[in-house]
């Protein structure tokens, strides 16, 4: 594979993240360094959640805490976008003369937490909903504002949602109704699709 | 046994079934084409020339769409299970009518029943109906966040419709081909407010999931205990 060109010179990282990475294990103390950069990977990999303050990373020099925070946030990003491996960071972060601590932090984290960043990456970006969860029931009408008497059908309701990573609250995407022949239709449609996944997957 | 309550209004605008049974057929094919295409003002004329010298054609008319009341009503309001529970009902609602002609009149309202149930029943509060589904397999191979990655990904097309059935829609087609524009343009607009697609994706171990999952209502559907209670409802 071809070796990529140093970050400052592939113009990857910012001046304002290289500064604020320089920051580590000099203006930041090496345990402070620590809690920021796990407190900056809790940021990246749960943007929406309400994360608990560390008020101690901006009592001496917020500014400056801040600035590193973003910049983490950054390397950890572009890291997994350009699909470094743990070797490739550490040579990165060589080029720019981190702390070495502050780099074996850096890369210890990204090493232990790619596969939840690459997972992270995936959800970004435009999608359509994505449907990971189903729900149904069925109810069979017993008397109507139009009828006197019940249709005698039970009918399906089917509701198709996802879960919010963030909240593990539950949001529907669509719901409709169908009654047993179009439920064993729609079956067979999703099987057909199944089938298709599989024969690519053999192929 | 309880016969069907109908109208004084009602019953004179079916005076026109006692008549022999051949005219009352016609009647009925009548009344079949007035809930496909509307009425048909010629066809009603013909009739009454032709068949009924002494009526006009409104009378006719309201003949046919006396039938179709009729035909409401006893879908809506009795709970007929078998032939002879129906035959038993119009015979108590028209006592006057001949065995020939309350035969026909069964079968009228027979073969149009689940055509009502559909359009009438279950249309009190339309829910959308899911009436066609279009895939699509995708391989993601890159995104603006990720640029490395293989993600196997499954886009559908969900086509819903507000329309009770979808038989009943193939009934309810129209010709449109001597439509004027407005009235093209106002069955579009009404075909718009019915109608719903939505786009979504989902990748394949959630597809197992989901088909499993649809399965489980199906087999839940055919237990004895849910038929059970369906029948009783019924």
């Amino acid at each position: 594979m071809e070796k990529p060109p140093p970050p400052e010179d592939s113009g990857l990282l910012s001046a304002t993240v290289v500064a604020g990475l320089k920051s580590l294990g000099n203006i930041i103390t090496p345990a402070l360094t620590k809690l920021l950069i796990a407190n900056a990977l809790k940021l990246t990999l749960h943007p929406d959640a309400t994360i608990a303050p560390v008020p101690e990373l901006y009592a001496s020099n917020a500014a400056c805490a801040k600035q590193s925070e973003y910049a983490v946030v950054t390397l950890l990003s572009l890291a997994t976008k350009h699909g470094w491996d743990g070797f490739m960071l550490r040579q990165q972060l060589d080029h720019l003369s981190i702390n070495s601590a502050a780099i074996e932090e850096l890369t210890r984290v990204y090493e232990d937490n790619r596969k939840d960043l690459v997972l992270r990456q995936l959800q970004l970006g435009h999608n359509f909903p994505h449907i990971t969860d189903i729900q149904w029931r069925i109810a069979c009408d017993v008397k109507s504002s139009t009828s006197d008497c019940s249709t005698g059908v039970a009918s399906f309701y089917i509701n198709l949602g996802h879960f919010r990573p963030s909240s593990g609250e539950r949001v529907t995407i669509v719901e409709f109704v169908c009654n047993a022949e179009e439920l064993q239709s729609l079956i067979n449609r999703l099987k057909e699709i199944e089938r298709h996944c599989s024969q690519m997957a053999v192929a | 046994m309880s016969s069907l309550r109908l109208s004084q209004q009602q019953r004179d605008h079916l005076t026109l079934l006692q008549r022999p049974a051949s005219d009352v057929v016609e009647l009925c094919k009548l009344a079949f084409d007035y809930l496909i295409n509307g009425p048909n003002p010629s066809r009603y004329e013909t009739m009454a020339k032709k068949y009924i010298e002494s009526c006009s054609p409104e009378a006719v008319q309201r003949a046919v769409e006396a039938l179709i009341s009729l035909l409401i009503s006893v879908t809506t309001r009795v709970s007929v299970n078998t032939s002879a529970h129906m035959q038993s009902v119009l015979r108590q609602t028209f006592p006057e009518l001949s065995s020939d002609v309350l035969e026909v009149l069964e079968q009228f309202v027979t073969s149009k029943r689940n055509f009502v149930e559909g359009s009438i029943k279950s249309a009190n509060i339309r829910a959308y109906r899911l009436v066609n589904l279009n895939w699509r397999l995708e391989v993601r191979t890159a995104s603006r966040s990720l640029l490395d990655q293989c993600t196997v990904c499954i886009v559908m097309k969900l086509y819903l419709h507000t329309e009770p059935k979808n038989e009943n829609r193939e009934l309810l087609s129209v010709d449109l081909s001597d439509r004027s524009e407005q009235e093209l343009a106002t069955m579009e607009e009404d075909g718009r407010r019915h109608r719903k697609d939505v786009i979504v994706q989902t990748d394949v171990s959630s597809l197992v999931h989901m088909i499993k999952t649809l399965e489980d209502a199906l087999a839940e559907s055919k237990t004895r205990r849910v038929r059970n209670i369906v029948d009783a409802i019924h």
